[in-house]
C-alpha cells in the first residue's frame, strides 16, 4: 500500500521531519561526545596539577630536610671531631644541588616561585657556607671559636630561614593547586549543566518526533482506508499499476471482471490483462503516457480489448488518470466491459445497413414505374395528342408534371439519406466567391425574376465546399422562391461576429412566415406553404439543417407572416472532425 | 428480327417497359434497326457466347458494336455478365454501357473498376433519357471505331 500525499497537510512531510530530527540528534550525540573528552580532559588535567604539587611539596620538604641534616652534620663534627659526621655534610651539599636543579625544572613557569627559590638558593649558600667555615675551624683546633659559632645562632637562623621559606613555598604550591583545582572543578560543572541541557534537549526532541511520526502514520493509514474504501467503491474494475506497469492494486470489481484473485494480480505486469497480440504496442503506449501523463481516455477511437484469466478476450474502455504518490507515478486505469454496448453497436451497424440498402431499392424500384409513367404519357402526347382534346392534353400533363415531382422528392429524400453518411472533408472555403457564383448561376436559372441582391463581404470558413455549397443553394433557392411573388423582390447576405460566433443570415422580403412554426421549417416534408402557392419537397431546410449540424454549428429562422423572413447559421471555427 | 451478323446493339433490360422506351428513344434517331433486346444476364452470355437458344449460332458469331446493360436483372445481373464479357479476351473489346437508376448506386463504381466504358441514369424524364439513349448510341456506333 502506498499513500496519496496530501496537499493540505503540512509544510513538513513525515520524512522531512525525520531527517532534520536525525540531524539534531546526531548534532548533539557529537556535542555530548566532545564535552564528555574535554571534562575527561579536565579530571586528567586536575590529577596531573595534584601530582606536580605533591612532588614540589616533596622536594620543598627535602629541601628543608637537607638543610637540617647540613646543619646537624656541621655540629656534630664540631662537638665530637670525628670525620664520620662530615659524610652527611658532604651528602647534603649534593642534594642541595640536586633538589634546586629539580624544583627549577617543576617551577620554570612559575616567577613568584621562582623568586623565592632564588632566595631559597642564596640562604642554602649561606648556610652551606658557614657549615664550611664551622669545619674549617674546627679543624684548625679552635674548638672554642667553633663552638662559639655554634652557640652564636647564626647557622640555626639560616636553617630557621630555609623552613620558613620552605613552607611558605609549600603553601604557595598547596594554594595554585587549590586554584587549579576550583578551576577546573567550575568548567566541569558548567560543562555538566550543558551536557544535561543537550541529554534533556535530545530526549524532548525524539519525544516530539516520535509522537509527530505516530501521528503521520496514523494519518496515512486512514487515508489508506479511505482510498482503499473509494478504490472498492468504484463502480468500474480499476486497476493501480506503476511506472514500471506492475499491477500495485486492484479492486473487487476488477478480479471479478478478469476472474483472477488479487494476490494473483498484484506485482504482476498489467499485461497479463491484456490479449498477447497487442503487448508490444501497449507497452509503447505506457511509456508514452508516463512522460506526458494526463487524465484521458486510452486509445481513443481504436478498439481496445482485454483477456480475463481463462483466455477470453473482450472488448473494453479503459480511461486513465495518473497520481503522483511517495512511491512516485502511478496509474488508475478504469476499465469497464463494453461487449453488451459493442453487440448492440453491431446490431445497430447491421439495422443502418439493411436501412441503406431499403433506401436504395426503394429509390430504384419506385423511379421504375415514374420511368414508365412519363415515358408513356410523353409517347401518349407524341404520337396521340392529334387524337385527344385540349382536356385530355391537359390531363396527360398533369400526370406527367405529378410523375416529375414525385421523381423530384425521391431524389430529395435519396440526398438527405446520403448526406448522414457522406464524410465532412473541411477546407478553406471563401463564402463570398462561392455565394457570388450561386447567385449567378440562380440569376441565369430565374431570369424571368427581377432580384435586388444586397451583399457584403463574408468571411472565409473551415467546411465542406460541396454540402456548404449545398446549403447555400438551397437558403437561396428558397429565397428566390419565397420572394419571387413580391412587387419588388430583396435578398440581403452577410455575415456578423455575435460574441465571437460567425453567423450568416439571408434575408428576404417575401411572403415570410408565422413565427410560431419556425422550429417546423427545418423537419423533413414540414412545409408551411401549399404546393399551389410554392411548389417544394421539403426537404431542402432539412437537408441545410443537416449538414449545419455535421459542421457542428446552428441555423434558424426569423418570420412575419407578409413581411419576410431571415435564415441564419453558424459554423464554428474549430469543430473535431471526429 | 435483324439478321445477327449486323447486330449493332444488344440491349440486356428484364423491363418491358424500360426496354419499349429505350428501343422508342433509339428508333426515333434512326438507331434501332440492328438491336437485339435481352431479358436478363443469362440470355444476354447466351446470345453473345452462342449457348443455349442461340446454340444455332454458334459457327457465325458476330460481336455487337455496343451493349447497353441494366444491373439489375434476374437469374445473371448486370454486374457478372460484365465481369464474364471484360474477363474474355474475345469480347473484352466490346464497348459496354451500364444502364441504371441512380448515379449514386455502389454498383456504378464497381462497373467502372470492372471496366465499363460508359453509363446511362434511367431518369423519370423520359425526354432525358431518350437524350442520354441518342447521345450514347451515337458515340459509341459512329464515332467510336472498335478494335479489329
Amino acid at each position: 500500500m502506498f499513500a496519496i500525499p496530501k496537499p493540505s497537510m503540512t509544510k513538513f512531510s513525515p520524512g522531512r521531519i525525520l531527517t532534520i530530527g536525525t540531524v539534531i540528534i546526531c548534532g548533539t550525540i557529537a556535542a555530548v561526545f566532545f564535552i564528555s573528552y574535554r571534562q575527561s580532559q579536565r579530571v586528567q588535567n586536575t590529577s596531573e596539577w595534584v601530582n606536580h604539587t605533591q612532588e614540589a611539596i616533596q622536594h620543598i620538604q627535602r629541601l628543608v630536610m637537607n638543610a637540617l641534616d647540613n646543619e646537624t652534620g656541621a655540629r656534630g663534627y664540631v662537638i665530637s671531631g670525628k670525620d664520620n659526621f662530615l659524610e652527611p655534610l658532604k651528602r647534603s651539599v649534593i642534594h642541595f644541588d640536586e633538589e634546586i636543579r629539580i624544583l627549577d625544572s617543576l617551577m620554570k613557569d612559575n616567577p613568584e616561585q621562582l623568586r623565592s627559590l632564588d632566595s631559597m638558593k642564596n640562604i642554602i649558600g649561606r648556610r652551606i657556607h658557614f657549615s664550611d667555615s664551622m669545619v674549617a675551624t674546627r679543624k684548625l683546633e679552635a674548638l672554642r671559636a667553633s663552638i662559639e659559632m655554634v652557640e652564636s645562632g647564626v647557622g640555626k637562623r639560616y636553617t630557621d630561614q630555609i623552613r620558613e621559606l620552605g613552607l611558605h613555598m609549600e603553601q604557595v604550591e598547596q594554594a595554585l593547586l587549590q586554584q587549579r583545582k576550583s578551576a577546573n572543578e567550575s568548567t566541569i560543572r558548567e560543562l555538566n549543566t550543558l551536557l544535561y541541557t543537550l541529554l534533556t534537549a535530545v530526549l524532548l526532541l525524539s519525544i516530539m518526533m516520535v509522537r509527530r511520526i505516530r501521528r503521520d502514520i496514523l494519518q496515512r493509514e486512514a487515508s489508506e482506508r479511505r482510498f482503499g474504501a473509494l478504490l472498492q467503491a468504484a463502480p468500474d474494475a480499476t486497476i493501480i499499476s506503476d511506472e514500471q506497469g506492475k499491477i500495485r492494486m486492484v479492486n473487487h470489481q476488477a478480479e471479478r471482471l478478469f476472474g483472477y484473485n488479487q494476490k494473483e494480480m498484484i506485482d504482476q505486469p498489467v499485461e497479463i490483462l491484456i490479449p498477447a497480440s497487442l503487448h508490444t504496442a501497449h507497452g509503447h503506449h505506457r511509456n508514452g503516457f508516463m512522460k506526458k501523463a494526463s487524465v484521458r481516455s486510452m486509445g481513443a477511437g481504436l478498439e481496445l480489448f482485454a483477456v480475463k484469466k481463462d483466455g477470453q478476450e473482450f472488448p473494453v474502455e479503459i480511461s486513465l488518470s495518473p497520481i503522483r504518490t511517495d512511491e512516485g507515478l502511478m496509474v488508475i486505469a478504469s476499465v469497464r466491459d463494453i461487449s453488451a454496448r459493442k453487440a448492440l453497436e453491431n446490431t445497430l451497424r447491421r439495422t443502418n445497413a439493411e436501412l441503406e440498402a431499403f433506401t436504395y431499392s426503394v429509390s430504384h424500384d419506385l423511379r421504375a414505374p415514374l420511368r414508365g409513367i412519363v415515358g408513356f404519357t410523353a409517347i401518349l402526347e407524341e404520337e396521340y395528342g392529334d387524337k385527344l382534346d385540349e382536356e385530355g392534353r391537359r390531363i396527360a400533363g398533369v400526370i406527367k408534371s405529378n410523375t416529375l415531382k414525385m421523381g423530384n422528392l425521391i431524389d430529395d429524400l435519396l440526398a438527405f439519406s446520403r448526406l448522414g453518411r457522406q464524410e465532412i472533408n473541411k477546407s478553406q472555403v471563401d463564402c463570398t466567391a462561392l455565394v457570388k457564383e450561386i447567385i449567378a448561376e440562380m440569376s441565369k436559372a430565374h431570369s424571368e425574376i427581377i432580384i435586388h441582391w444586397n451583399m457584403g463581404i463574408l468571411p472565409v470558413v473551415e467546411a465542406d465546399p460541396t454540402t456548404l455549397r449545398q446549403v447555400w443553394i438551397n437558403l437561396i433557392s428558397n429565397a428566390i422562391k419565397y420572394s419571387s411573388k413580391s412587387p419588388s423582390p430583396e435578398i440581403e447576405i452577410g455575415a456578423k461576429l455575435d460574441k465571437g460566433e460567425q453567423i450568416f443570415y439571408i434575408k428576404d422580403n417575401g411572403v415570410g412566415f408565422d413565427n410560431k412554426y419556425r422550429d417546423k421549417l427545418f423537419r423533413v416534408f414540414s412545409r408551411l406553404h401549399s404546393e399551389e402557392e410554392f411548389e417544394g419537397t421539403g426537404v431542402g431546410l432539412a437537408l441545410v439543417d443537416k449538414i449545419i449540424t455535421r459542421h457542428g454549428g446552428r441555423v434558424w429562422a426569423e418570420g412575419k407572416t407578409g413581411e419576410g423572413a431571415c435564415f441564419y447559421f453558424t459554423i464554428p471555427e474549430e469543430v473535431d472532425s471526429r | 428480327m435483324s439478321p445477327l451478323n449486323t447486330v449493332e446493339i444488344l440491349l440486356a433490360e428484364d423491363s418491358q417497359h424500360d426496354a419499349e422506351l429505350a428501343i422508342r428513344a433509339l428508333k426515333k434517331h434512326n438507331m434501332a434497326n440492328n438491336l437485339v433486346h435481352v431479358k436478363d444476364g443469362e440470355e444476354a452470355l447466351d446470345f453473345i457466347f452462342g449457348r443455349g437458344k442461340y446454340e444455332a449460332n454458334k459457327g457465325n458469331l458476330h460481336y455487337p458494336k455496343v451493349i447497353l446493360l441494366d444491373i439489375q436483372m434476374p437469374k445473371v445481373n448486370g454486374i457478372e455478365v460484365l465481369q464474364q464479357l471484360k474477363g474474355n479476351p474475345l469480347t473484352h473489346n466490346i464497348p459496354v454501357v451500364i444502364l441504371t437508376s441512380s448515379k449514386e448506386h455502389p454498383d456504378v463504381r464497381l462497373c467502372y473498376e470492372l471496366g465499363a466504358n460508359s453509363y446511362i441514369v434511367k431518369p423519370v424524364n423520359f425526354e432525358g433519357f431518350a437524350e442520354a439513349i441518342r447521345n450514347l448510341g451515337f458515340y459509341w456506333l459512329l464515332l467510336n471505331q472498335p478494335p479489329d
